[in-house]
Formats: structure tokens, sequence, C-alpha cells
């Protein structure tokens, strides 16, 4: 196994020009293509886009107000939904995408566009919107049968009870022109993808959703600027020897662009990490994380726990809580079911042994008797040591 | 404590990885040579964190409570013990030789732009190295295996300062062990965990991660020592190393610290090389060396013993040259037969299904390999480099590494055709992980085949005559 000491062949200037023209025009057909497809209408659209602000809004459905620049929605209604509208008169044919600007929508929220024409005005209609990292992706209306003549008020619907105040600055009615395109797909491509637990597992490279991967862009580009260099060199009756040259050049841009992407992002999730955790104390971090009020408990749990491992059993609804518990409970002997949300029988409960539970339905516990019982079981005899909102530990008697 | 314990923690087992390579290091080898201190330093770090464990384990065993003292003590005697047996062999550290090896990096031989390209990337990736180091050493444990498989070991190792056992549900509950989510998980890379702890005088799952930052930039040295003591120009290997240390899902290994995957995939690499290099020498020593590198798999994760396996064909091929394409064709018939097999047979052994049901999730190998940032555009050259010089990847010299490197992404391949394969590997890993332990290997493929392919194409009668 040995290789060559300079590889690959050194490439003489005219090459190396004809490899930049040739990513160019790779660049610019590849982007075309893209273009032709993805643009609904004209390229270049006369009109501009049609915005709203949050105070032109109408909270419907839920509780709020403006605050600033932003609708501030802090309940849903009772039936668990939103519902924000505003009045359009707008043709349908010159804007063939919505964009609600909005944060803070709960994890998998069911969100919808509403909307009425004047062509059928009592009928209501209406179209799914993704959400991703909280916020609605805009929704592209070109061959929805209901999206046409005049839109005659538009609005949002979210029918997930909120978790946190959602936050509305207002919404696009976007003509979807060249340039509209090409600045969706680069927000997608620089959107901040922030570590989560399937970090270890997938990068995705941007927004979770992509109408246009970059990876495959590049790599389409990559692929037609050698083939391009190729053909040109041949047709110029010039040596091909440096193919190699052409073929890594190329490929090194390619991954060179994808990179600079990744380490924006990856400075921007540091920024981020420091904003978060800079400045505290190891304690102060966990306070300061994801699982902060149960690494809470666990420190009130701690103190009243023997300094010699006890065995301790844990139970909570949500599997992450039942091994974060875990985790910061060792190096006591504890016990958790890492996948299903079951809890040990009673019988092999030994007296001494502690119990505890965090946010987990079907637990009751009486003080006056001093008994606990789970799902439906027959209870045990039991102190209560510690406690705290859902959350309490109990010692086995 | 906090520094001087991240030093002592990082600096111990690196020493006596050094010594101990340096001790079966071959007697013609100088650290002056090209990339061979970069291999040392790189390779040293992987076999430093190995020999301390299995000291921890061997402490473990005989009963002696773990402690700084306690394993700082046996590390210190065994890296005197090697560093005596580097003496006794002649393999003395010699500063100038050192000296001269750093020199190298002014690349003061390359012209003005190639010196430009080299010292932007070297900037590139010391900036890369920053931020990693400043994500991982601010964050506490993240990433869910890291802490309820990985962590939770270590914290009751260093808290009770003994290799407790860990056990599945119903032993738990007989009173005997602890638990976790992965019981049955090889206890390497907790005992490294707890030996970070025992250095720093404290649980702190934050420096806790500092290894991982050290085990990216190993990494990285090793490749490059590799590249390098392989043939490979220095630009080139640098750029190659560029190209497996700026993998999106490497470097997520390394910031959100933990995992097993990043040494799996060093050892691997380390492995395959070292089986390589004692194709060419066959001394003991160079067998010890890649006998170690090759045991770490199944020690630092159970699939780990699979990639042992991978290891086979390649290296079978660079002991026996001339039956090399019979060993690779034979290796391939046998596992295709397998894997035949297995989809015709209903057989369990203890419980666990022989049966394989062919069932490969095309749309989802194209989305993680090729649409999503995993990799950024390794996979494409990969299957490029394949297409253009297989005529070069099957030729004596390239052969064996060609085949060390198809067993890996055969097995990774297999493991998305069949997903049951699964439960045999005790491991449910995605196929991106898997995918991570042979990608450093897959990039030094790619750039030494390249390499070579260049100066066949180079050298062949131009095809088209030149006009003048």
């Amino acid at each position: 196994m040995s290789a060559s000491e300079n590889p690959p062949a050194p490439a003489p200037r005219e090459d190396g020009r004809r490899l930049a023209i040739s990513l160019a025009i790779a660049f610019l057909a590849v982007g075309l293509a893209y273009f032709a497809i993805a643009v609904p209408g004209t390229w270049f659209p006369s009109r501009s886009p049609l915005a709203w602000s949050a105070s032109q809004l109408s909270l419907v459905r839920g509780t709020g107000s403006v605050v600033g620049d932003e609708l501030v929605v802090t309940g849903s209604a009772p039936d668990g939904s939103v519902l924000v509208s505003i009045e359009t008169d707008f043709r349908t044919d010159q804007y063939p995408a919505v964009a609600w600007a909005a944060i803070d929508l709960p994890e998998g929220a069911s969100a919808r566009l509403l909307w009425r024409n004047d062509v059928a005005p009592t009928r209501l209609n209406s179209v799914a919107i993704a959400v991703e990292s909280g916020r609605p992706l805009p929704v592209a209306l070109e061959g929805s049968a209901a999206w046409i003549g005049r839109a005659k008020g538009i609005a949002l619907l979210v029918a997930t009870r909120l978790d946190r105040p959602l936050r509305i600055r207002g919404v696009v009615a976007k003509p979807m022109g060249m340039v509209e395109v090409a600045r969706d797909r680069a927000s997608e491509w620089l959107a901040f993808e922030p570590w989560t637990g399937e970090s270890v597992n997938k990068i995705v490279g941007g927004a979770d959703l992509q109408d246009l991967p970059l990876p495959a862009l590049v790599a389409a580009i990559v692929i037609i600027a050698v083939a391009l260099w190729y053909a040109w060199t041949r047709a110029v009756r010039r040596s091909l020897r440096a193919l190699p040259f052409a073929a890594v050049a190329a490929f090194i841009a390619g991954w060179f662009v994808l990179d600079a992407r990744y380490m924006f992002n990856l400075s921007r999730q540091v920024s981020d990490t420091s904003a978060r955790y800079r400045g505290l104390d190891l304690r102060e971090k966990h306070l300061a994380a994801e699982d902060g009020a149960l690494f809470g408990f666990i420190e009130k749990a701690r103190a009243v726990l023997p300094a010699t491992p006890a065995r301790i059993f844990v139970g909570a609804d949500a599997h992450y809580f039942r091994g974060r518990a875990a985790y910061h409970l060792y190096p006591h002997n504890v016990f958790y079911d890492p996948v299903r949300n079951a809890m040990p029988r009673p019988e092999v409960l030994r007296p001494g042994d502690y119990m505890l539970i965090y946010q987990r339905h079907g637990t009751q516990y009486d003080v006056a008797t001093k008994r606990l019982r789970w799902d439906g079981n027959a209870p045990v005899a039991a102190a209560l040591e510690a406690s705290d909102t859902g959350a309490s530990l109990f010692r086995i008697e | 404590m906090g520094t001087a314990g991240l030093v002592v923690a990082v600096g111990l087992p690196w020493l006596l990885g050094i010594a101990w390579l340096r001790a079966l290091s071959q007697g013609g080898d100088s650290l002056a040579d090209p990339g061979r201190l970069a291999w040392m330093l790189g390779a040293g770090w992987f076999a430093g964190v190995l020999l301390l464990t299995l000291l921890m384990r061997a402490l473990g065993t005989i009963g002696a409570r773990l402690s700084l003292g306690t394993i700082a003590s046996a590390t210190l005697m065994t890296l005197a013990f090697v560093a005596w047996i580097a003496w006794r062999r002649g393999r003395r550290l010699k500063l100038a030789a050192v000296r001269s090896s750093l020199q190298q990096l002014r690349v003061t031989n390359l012209g003005t732009g190639k010196r430009v390209v080299w010292f932007a990337l070297l900037g590139w990736l010391t900036l890369r190295a920053a931020l990693l180091l400043a994500e991982i050493s601010t964050r506490p444990l993240f990433p869910w295996d890291a802490w309820s498989r990985v962590a939770s070991k270590a914290r009751v190792y260093y808290e009770l300062g003994r290799v407790m056992p860990f056990g599945d549900a119903e032993r738990w509950i007989s009173g005997s062990v602890w638990f976790d989510a992965g019981p049955h998980d090889p206890v390497t890379i907790p005992l490294l965990q707890a030996w970070t702890a025992f250095a720093l005088g404290r649980w702190d799952d934050v420096l806790l991660a500092v290894p991982w930052w050290f085990a990216g930039v190993a990494l990285a040295l090793a490749l490059y020592g590799i590249l390098r003591m392989a043939g490979l120009g220095a630009l080139a290997a640098l750029a190659a190393t560029w190209l497996a240390v700026s993998l999106p899902l490497l470097d997520a290994h390394v910031a959100l610290a933990g995992y097993a995957e990043i040494f799996l995939a060093a050892f691997f690499l380390l492995a395959a090389f070292s089986a390589l290099q004692f194709a060419i020498t066959r001394s003991r020593a160079s067998a010890l060396v890649a006998l170690l590198f090759a045991c770490a798999l199944p020690l630092v994760k159970s699939s780990g013993a699979f990639w042992l396996v991978a290891l086979i064909p390649g290296t079978a091929a660079a002991l026996q040259p001339r039956r090399a394409t019979r060993i690779a064709l034979t290796a391939a018939g046998l596992v295709a037969a397998a894997l035949f097999a297995a989809t015709r047979t209903r057989a369990t052994i203890a419980g666990i299904p022989l049966h394989l049901d062919f069932a490969p999730a095309w749309p989802t190998l194209v989305e993680n390999f090729l649409l999503l940032d995993n990799w950024h555009l390794l996979w494409l050259g990969v299957a490029a480099v394949a297409a253009m010089a297989w005529r070069v990847a099957i030729t004596a010299p390239l052969l064996p590494l060609t085949l060390l490197t198809g067993a890996g992404i055969a097995y990774v391949f297999a493991i998305f055709a069949f997903p049951m394969l699964a439960a045999w590997r005790g491991d449910s890993s995605t196929m991106n992980r898997a995918a991570l332990v042979v990608a450093p290997l897959a990039c030094a493929w790619m750039a030494l085949t390249l390499a070579a392919w260049s100066d066949r194409w180079s050298r062949r009668e131009t095809p088209i005559p030149v006009r003048t």
C-alpha cells in the first residue's frame, strides 16, 4: 500500500479555468432547472408580497394580546384550539403561497391554514401546515382546487393545546417568484439546527423539512461540473491528464460549501450553549438544563436518602424522566423500566426500599394510613420522605 | 483540581500509549519519518485509553479499591516498565527527530499556493477543534445513551471505588447487581469516564466529556500519520484528514460526548492499518499492536465483535497476497451464503431467531447517505472513486485495504438490508452510527485509491494529443 507523493497530477492553469467555468455553468444550470420546477408562476412577479402585522390580526379563539410587534397567545380556548384570522382581499393566482410568522408552536402541533374565497364564500377551506422547530412552514397553494378567485380572509388554526405562549408576528401572502423561492431555500439551509436527542443519529443540515437538500444540490453541481469539464476538454482536444485534479477540486469545493454551512451552525450552537450555561457551576448548569426541575427534586431526595446505596424504584410516565431520575440518583441502586411505563409488583419490594415517583399518573398515597398504591395493585405501607409538585419519594416499610 | 486533574486524566494514559507504541516500533522507524510522530500521538491516545482501562479491570479483578492513587500508581508502574522495554530495545524518543517532524508542518517543500491551502486547512481544523472544545466543556452530559448506559456505570464505579456488576431486571431484583439501560454493555468507556472523575477528584459530567475531544484530535492525528506513512503527500493527507474529521455525524459524537462510536471508529481504523503494517513487517511487535487495536473493538462495544470479523478478509489478503483474490471471493461468497441461509431458516439459538428478512428501506438509505448532511459528500465520493478507480483498488498494493473498507461497508449494508441483524448484534443503534465506524477508514481508502489512480492516470499515454 503506497501512494504518490503529490496526487493528483498538477493541472495547468487552463484546466483550472475550465473547471471554474464548468462549476459556474453547473451551478447556473442546476439552479435554473430547479426554479423551472419549483417556481409556480412567473419567475419575476411584478407584485410585492402582501404582509399583515400582528396588530392587524384578530384572536378569535384563545387568550392573548399584542405585545410589541407580536400577538402573544397565552392560552388555548376551552376546546384546546387557537384561531387567529385576518380579513384579506387578494387574487389567489397572484399569491400562490402563504407564510405565517410564528414561533413556539407546541411540539407535534396540528396547525392548519383556513381561508374563504369569493367563488364559494360560505365554504371554509383548509390545508395542513407543516410545523418545524416550533415554527409553521410556508404553505404552497398552487394546484389547490380551493385556492381560486379572491381570498376573502385567511386564518391560522392551532388544534393542539399550548404548552407555552405562542407568538405570532404576522402573515405574508407570497407571489413566489424566483427570488422568494431562492430565499426560502437559503433560509432552510441556514436554519439553526440545535442539538437534539437525535443528533447522535442524524444531522439534517438546516431545517428539518427541506424542499431541496443542500447536499443533493451540491452533489449534482459537482457531478455536472466534472462531466462538463471532461466534455469540454475532449471537445477542444486537450489532454485529459488533469481529470483527477478536476474531480478532486470540484469535490473538495462542494465539500467545503457544506462544511462552511455546518461550521456556521456549530458556531451558533456554541453561542447558544454558552448563553445557557456560561458562568454557572455544575449544580446551576443542571438546574438550567432540560430536566432542571427533576434535578432540583432529586437534590431534595438525595438529602433524605442514606449515605450508602439504597434500592430505589423510579416511576414516571415519560421514559426520559425515568432515565434521567435514575442517572441523577446513582450510585444508589436504582431500577426503572427504560422502555415501558411499568412499575414493580408490590411483592418484589422490601422494607427499606425507596420509590421515587415523578410526574406519573395512577399512583396514590394515603397520608392518614401511610399506604401507597399504584396501577390498581394492593397498597403497601410507605412513608413519604420528600415531595414536590408532581414528585414524591417514599420509603417502603 | 479542575485543569490539573484534566491534564492527569488525559496525559497519563496518553503517555502510556505513546511509550507502548514506541516500545513496539520497528528498529528502522524514526519519528522524523513523515507521519510517524502524528501516528504515534494519535494511536498512542487510543492505545493508552485501552491499556488504562485494562489496568482498571485488573485492579477490580484483584479486589483493589479504585482511586486516583491506585490507578495512577498502576499506570505509572506500567509506564515505567514499558519505557524500560523501549529503552532496552533502543527505541528512545529523540528530540532531534521530534523537532524535525514538527518542522515538517512548515511544508517548505510545497509551492506558495499549496502552502496557502495547507495553512488555511490547518486554520479551519483549528477553528473546528476550538468550537467543539468550547461546546463540550460547557454542556452537561446530554445524549441519551451517554447517561442511560455509560455514565450510569461510571458514576457507580467512581463513587463506590469498585467495578460493580450490572445485570438485567431479574438479577437486580435478586439484589446482587446494579441496573441501567445497558447492563451488558462493555465497561471500557464507563471506566474511562470513571478514571476522568478520579483524576478530577469529583463527579463532573461536563468535564467528563473532554476525553471525547481528545479522541477527535487523536483520530485526526492518527489518520494523518497513517496517510503520510502510506506515502501520501502532506497536503493530500491533511485534506483527507479534514474530510474525515469534518463529517457532521463524527463531530456530533465529539461534541455530544459519551457514546462509544468514535472510539470504535478509531480502533477499527487503527486495527486495519496495524494489520496491514504487520503484513509488511511480520514482526511480533507489529502483531501485538494490531492485536491490541483489534481486541479493543469488542471491549468498547458489543457490536465490536462484528467489526472484528470485518477485519478478517482484508488482513488475510494482506498476509497472503498471492491468494488475495481468492480470499476476497471466498469471503464474499461465505457472507452471501450465510445471509441467504439466514433468510431460509426459522431456527433460534439462545432465544435469538436466526431468521433474517431481506427488507432494505431504500428511501431511508438515500435520505441518510445522500440527502441529509450526515456525511457531507462522503458516500458520493466513495461511490465515485469505486466507479472511476476500481481497477486500481483491486491491484495488489491496495486490495487488502479495499477489502477492509469493503467489508466494513458491507457490514453497514447488511445492517440496513437485514434489520433483524440488530438482535444478533445486541445493538439497535442506527445505520448512521454503524456507518460512522467505517467512515474514517473509508476516507483513508478514498484518498489512497484516488492518489494511486491519479498516479496511474497521469502516467498513461495521453488519450487525446495535446494541441500545439
